[in-house]
């Protein structure tokens, strides 16, 4: 036995966390790159179709009304859940041969998510300031600022942080089934969720609480509604990390 | 055990279904050793590994290293590097973030050292994981078991792919770095003979049970060939237990279990030749004689 004996190896759980989050941005294109273009892209379509309404039916009151309702910010959520799933799935199982515990793994993946949320809904806050500054991209349209997200910055920010943090949270649950059980337990999971949804609809129906229920929404949106969604994503981060704890890495 | 023992498994056990991947495992594993893992196709050498890691959980049995259940404890992941054979990486992965990254995990990381691997192996560091050929994926693999000086390695048939002159840079590599800085190295293979001279130690498993653990040297020794004229080696052989028969005309070779020195004295006396038994052959022999006791 000669030279350097092993130093041992003792590192704190702040660091090891630290790690599997960095393992997400060691190649940055898909969880940081990728997601800005996707969100360009959402724009110049939008503004694209705009200008197509806009030259073939100058001054409809419609129209303008309809740039309101732009549904297209939805797609950077989707997107989110989708990109939160695929990392999940794609990090896990090096970050296991790594020797990462799962515990790790999972608190280091719920960083990136946590930043991911941040840095998004910054992002949105400032094109969205940006629209309001050029009149809406000098169409009067609502890409960034839709009515969902509420009037105001001071409702608007933690609507839209609240959203990226229910859409990544429930792309970390569906991440974790899938390292789990695979493509079937991801449809299991799937309807499993449906049902439920489908089951608190029949609840609502047979108490007769529809148009309760509806003012209630209408009462509570969308800040109240926001903030309701932690509850929905506290639950869906909780089972993930529960059901990541018994996975093992798949070939 | 002794103050060396860094891996102690009692009754270790992994079921899949019916299917009893690992049975009932006993075993220990010193530090500092080179030891082989050697088995056939399923006989249950990477769920094993599997276990050791904490990448799986025992269906029954005790098993601790370095004084723990490896599952979910980092501080015994952290000392353990496991290249498998299926190791997979992120899609977008290239060869050189595979590099980038592991030194965050392992606290040893030599970067001159990967470096210098990297050359050996000829490893093109920009292109995709993907893309390249299963020889460099597993070169990939070999780079990051070498230059993470975990204390525990284990290397799950690391060497895929790779040509002889590449599989022998491995073993090259791995000795000379061994000898500079000793830890324990877990390597599974089927290339028996070609790491023979590596091993310290050999384990076999067959259909999850670990039939054989005992030091190389022990082993070789434990069995003999004799060749010469049939009359004469028959003679000598007599009831003793043979591992292996084989003959060309008048010429035979016979291998059999323990020899004493006087007794190999004598052979060589009444004009037997002795020879070495191969590692791969006990296996082999091993493994088969296993088989028919569960037939």
């Amino acid at each position: 036995m000669t030279a350097v004996a092993l130093a041992p190896v003792r590192r704190r759980g702040a660091s090891r966390i630290r790690s599997v989050a960095r393992l997400y941005f060691t190649n940055p294109m898909t969880i940081a790159v990728t997601p800005f273009i996707v969100l360009a892209t959402i724009f110049l379509l939008n503004i694209a179709v705009w200008g197509i309404i806009v030259v073939a039916a100058p001054g409809d009151p419609d129209a303008a009304d309809g740039f309101s309702y732009s549904g297209a910010s939805a797609w950077i959520f989707f997107y989110m859940a989708v990109v939160a799933i695929q990392a999940m799935n794609n990090t896990f199982r090096l970050a296991l041969g790594f020797g990462a515990t799962r515990r790790d793994f999972y608190l280091g993946s719920t960083l990136v998510f946590l930043l991911m949320s941040v840095i998004f809904t910054a992002a949105i806050t400032i094109l969205g300031l940006l629209e309001n500054a050029t009149n809406g991209w000098g169409l009067g349209g609502h890409i960034f600022t839709p009515v969902y997200f509420g009037s105001g910055w001071a409702v608007r920010i933690p609507v839209i942080l609240c959203l990226f943090l229910f859409f990544t949270f429930t792309g970390s649950a569906f991440g974790a089934v899938f390292v789990r059980w695979g493509r079937n337990g991801l449809l299991i999971f799937g309807g499993i969720l449906l049902t439920i949804v489908v089951l608190i609809g029949l609840v609502i129906a047979l108490l007769d609480a529809g148009a309760q229920f509806g003012a209630w929404l209408g009462a509570n949106a969308p800040f109240g509604l926001a903030l309701w969604s932690l509850v929905p994503s506290a639950v869906f981060w909780i089972a993930g990390f529960l059901i990541l704890r018994g996975a093992t890495p798949k070939n | 055990m002794t103050d060396d023992t860094i891996v102690q498994a009692a009754g270790l056990t992994r079921r899949f279904g019916d299917v009893l991947a690992v049975d009932d495992a006993s075993f220990e594993l010193q530090a500092d050793r080179i030891y082989g893992l050697l088995g056939r196709n399923g006989a249950g050498k990477t769920t094993l590994m599997h276990l050791l890691t904490g990448q799986d959980f025992p269906s029954a049995g005790a098993l601790e290293v370095f004084g723990h259940a490896p599952a979910e404890n980092a501080h015994v992941l952290q000392q353990l590097c496991f290249i498998k054979e299926s190791q997979r990486y992120p899609d977008d992965f290239r060869v050189k973030h595979v590099l980038r990254s592991a030194p965050w995990f392992f606290e040893n990381w030599d970067a001159d050292f990967a470096e210098q691997l990297v050359d050996d192996f000829q490893l093109p560091l920009n292109r995709r994981i993907k893309k390249v050929s299963r020889g460099q994926l597993s070169a990939v693999g070999v780079i990051v078991g070498l230059a993470s000086r975990a204390p525990l390695t284990f290397f799950d048939e690391p060497y895929l792919g790779l040509d002889a002159v590449a599989r022998q840079t491995f073993y090259d590599r791995l000795l000379a770095d061994y000898a500079e800085h000793p830890r324990t190295v877990v390597l599974s293979t089927h290339l028996i003979d070609e790491v023979a001279d590596l091993l310290e130690h050999v384990l076999v498993i067959d259909r999850g049970r670990i039939i054989l653990d005992e030091g190389a040297d022990e082993l070789r020794e434990s069995a003999t060939t004799l060749v010469g004229a049939r009359a004469t080696v028959d003679a000598f052989v007599g009831a003793r237990d043979v591992l292996h028969r084989d003959g060309i005309g008048g010429l035979t070779s016979v291998t059999v279990t323990g020899l004493t020195a006087p007794e190999r004295r004598e052979a060589t006396a009444s004009g037997i030749e002795l020879a070495p038994v191969s590692l791969q052959q006990l296996v082999v022999h091993l493994t088969r004689s296993s088989e028919k006791e569960f037939a």
